[in-house]
């Protein structure tokens, strides 16, 4: 029916969908335990539970189908009405998602098999059940039910003397067959075709009085020539989210024969089109394509500087007119990879929920800019980080009901996940309002831990900063959760190594916030070039606040520029570095900000913007110290 | 046995393909290469002309679904017959349907 290339390729787009799927059902569900009572919400899940089963079930996946299946029941109930929402209920749909996940992740798209049921899927399969029996037993009455049929007949049917349509026919006088939709998508072209082979599936509606059994028996003849799934509608009122439509979207177009392409004809469009506005692209392309226009970038500005050495006019202006070009392709391309935080930010309701269980507190979750955009590569680099810090706003900042009550705040603790864009960087915050940091304690510890001083005069903000150096855990009791002094270090690190900092505001008893700063993507940057002597500097513009002319010795021994009547931290980067300046050059103070702290920086000549492109930097800069400070780009080293 | 025959494109119209006799799971792999020698003539757009069918089955509506999908531009059913059709109806397999056939709905009706 398919050769295996595209078999893999069709396993590939459903595994892809499936885990879509189960992060939409698990966020949903997650949703209603927290009292939405939007009907949406819990048709959103039962649809992406009962499509999940639908496109397990074309691959025949049936350990897959069948949990789906029970998962799918339970939820049907819920949707009803007929079962309660309760707390284990939902952990057991949780761990059932969880291992559906785990299936889908075991599948290998090469071949497509599954194993059979695990113990533990056994178990959950058990736990899950009886409400079969319930909806079912409604069945044997003689009333009028809805049926739900999906049938997948194997490409045997045909050969066999079997004609799929008088199946139809024969349901049809068992009842009345409400919706029905041929399954024509694996109809593949006359080259691939094998014309005696069946490639048609059905799914279809029936209000039928039959039984589950007299059903059975239309198909009894041809049992081994066909997949049959047969499930009882409840509500006879809906009409069925058909796992179908899906299937159409994500796996091939239905072949139709077209007859708009003639005046007078009209066509509708079938279902399945309002999927063609998303291209999904995997991400090592685009990579590959953001690489190159970086190097489209370098070479660009390469072919600028030869064309101003040519000093040819026509030159000059016909390599601008290119680097308009590439600056906007770049600023496509970079768009390219920008998703919104929302996706990440949704995860954390399940972390929220399970580490609060887990410790017994309450804790409501609220989520703000969830549609700021950022770089894919940081989304995927920044979720650890920031379960990190949710992890630990919930162990350590959020008390225990009873410690809230006697300080006269509601037992429900509040964390806050924040995003928002801020001069050319992205925010992204997580706030508790837990007990706030204890600046003394902390202290206390770095003290007894030799990180510090007895006597050091330091800030309440470099005192918090403090919690970040390797080994360092101020929670009196390890739980299994954090407290263990691993994390708030490795917290630091992910975010160094995006160019990112953290600041902590803590007010005791009130809450902390934690306030990630990331530049907005990793690859290329509007520079502002500068030079000390012979050697250039690119700083992020960004952080360039202002430039002004250094007046003679203005810098005080404290290594401190008086801005304004202001003093201002800043640093000689010919000193900084050892670089033998030109004395007569005139100095100029570059100021650069970044959050809430400015600093200055002395250098010698402003040269103007510049793009650049960051590359990590050979073994021979790991040594420097301020390597970090020193984005040095390939055009800056060209000159 | 199913007789098939390609009329060449012209100026106005596309080529036309007019089927006559049964196309059902009996004659579908020799029709199959026969429409696969037509299309070496011309890749489509075509115009099918159904009007000659006497019988038709699943099989032969695959094989129709599948010379659709292979030809370039699609093809238009120009003519259905009442048998073909019936199948049509039940399959629901609407886009099948013949340019202008907007009766196609109350007939489905009359067949069931």
């Amino acid at each position: 029916m398919f050769d295996s290339d595209q078999w893999t390729q069709l396993l590939e787009g459903f595994l892809e969908e499936a885990r879509d799927l189960l992060k939409e059902a698990e966020d949903n569900l997650l949703r209603l335990e927290q009292g939405s009572d939007d009907v949406e919400v819990i048709n959103a899940l039962f649809r992406a539970v009962h499509t999940l089963k639908g496109s397990a079930g074309i691959f025949s996946l049936e350990p897959l189908v069948s949990l789906a299946h029970q998962l799918e029941n339970q939820l049907m109930g819920v949707r009803d009405g007929q079962r309660q929402l309760t707390a284990p209920l939902v952990s057991l749909m949780l761990q059932c998602m969880d291992e559906l996940n785990g299936m889908v992740e075991s599948i290998d798209p090469r071949h497509g098999t599954l194993a059979p049921h695990t113990p533990r899927q056994s178990e959950l399969l058990v736990a899950l059940g009886g409400g079969e029996a319930v909806a079912e037993s409604a069945a044997q009455a003689g009333e009028i039910n809805e049926w739900f049929l999906s049938i997948r007949f194997d490409n045997e049917l045909l050969r066999n003397g079997f004609e799929p349509s008088s199946f139809l026919r024969y349901l049809d006088r068992l009842g009345r067959i409400e919706t029905l939709q041929t399954l024509a998508w694996a109809v593949p072209d006359l080259h691939a075709l094998d014309a005696e082979a069946c490639y048609l599936g059905y799914e279809l509606t029936l209000r039928s009085a039959a039984s589950r059994e007299e059903l059975l028996d239309v198909f009894a003849l041809a049992e081994d020539f066909c997949t049959l799934r047969l499930q009882l509608r409840e509500d006879a009122g809906e009409p069925g989210p058909l796992a179908s439509e899906v299937e159409a979207q994500t796996l091939a177009p239905a072949p139709q024969l077209s007859i708009a392409s003639l005046p007078g004809a009209t066509s509708e469009p079938r279902s399945g089109n309002h999927g063609s506005a998303m291209v999904k692209v995997a991400a090592h392309k685009l990579d590959e394509l953001i690489n190159l226009v970086g190097e489209l970038v370098i070479s660009t500005a390469g072919a600028h500087m030869q064309s101003l050495r040519s000093g040819s006019t026509a030159c000059i202006e016909s390599v601008q007119a290119v680097q308009q070009h590439v600056e906007q392709i770049r600023e496509r391309a970079l768009k390219l990879r920008m998703v919104e935080i929302g996706e990440t930010f949704n995860r954390f309701h399940r972390v929220v929920r399970d580490v609060s269980q887990g410790l017994n507190k309450q804790i409501q979750l609220s989520l703000s800019g969830s549609d700021t955009e950022l770089d894919k590569t940081l989304t995927d680099r920044i979720a650890d980080p920031l379960v990190h810090l949710v992890r630990n706003a919930i162990d350590h900042g959020i008390e225990s009901p009873e410690e809230r009550r006697a300080a006269g705040k509601p037992e429900q603790g509040n964390l806050r996940l924040n995003a928002c864009h801020d001069s050319g960087m992205i925010v992204l915050e997580v706030s508790d309002d837990g007990r706030g940091l204890n600046a003394e304690r902390i202290r206390e510890k770095a003290i007894a831990r030799g990180m510090l001083d007895a006597d050091a005069q330091i800030s309440e903000q470099d005192i918090h900063q403090l919690i970040f150096e390797p080994g360092f855990s101020t929670a009196e009791a390890v739980s299994n959760l954090s407290g263990r002094g691993v994390g708030m270090d490795v917290v630091r690190s992910a975010i160094d190594e995006l160019r990112g900092i953290i600041e902590i505001e803590s007010s005791a008893g009130q809450g902390c916030t934690f306030r990630i700063r990331l530049p907005l993507t990793l690859a290329i940057i509007d520079g502002f070039l500068v030079s000390v002597g012979g050697d250039h500097f690119v700083i992020p513009l960004d952080m360039v606040t202002e430039c002004m002319e250094e007046r003679a010795d203005a810098l005080d021994a404290s290594g401190h520029l008086n801005l304004r009547g202001k003093p201002l931290p800043s640093v000689d980067l010919g000193r900084h570095f050892g670089l033998r300046g030109d004395p007569r050059a005139r100095r100029n103070i570059v100021v650069v900000s970044q959050g809430r702290q400015q600093a200055g920086l002395i250098v010698e000549h402003l040269l103007g913007e510049l793009q650049t492109v960051i590359k990590p930097s050979g073994r021979c800069s790991s040594t420097c110290p301020a390597s970090a400070a020193r984005p040095s780009s390939a055009p800056a080293r060209s000159r | 046995m199913a007789t098939v025959t390609l009329h060449p494109a012209s100026d106005l119209a596309p080529a036309r393909l007019s089927v006559h006799g049964d196309l059902t799971i009996y004659e579908a792999g020799e029709t199959r290469q026969t429409f696969l020698a037509l299309l070496a003539q011309d890749p489509g757009p075509w115009a099918l002309d159904l009007g000659g069918l006497e019988e038709i089955d699943s099989a032969g509506l695959q094989l129709l679904l599948s010379l659709q999908k292979t030809l370039v531009q699609g093809a238009q059913v120009i003519d259905l017959p009442a048998q073909a059709r019936a199948l049509v109806d039940l399959l629901r397999l609407e886009s099948l349907y013949p340019l202008g056939a907007s009766g196609a709905g109350e007939e489905l009706r009359d067949v069931r």
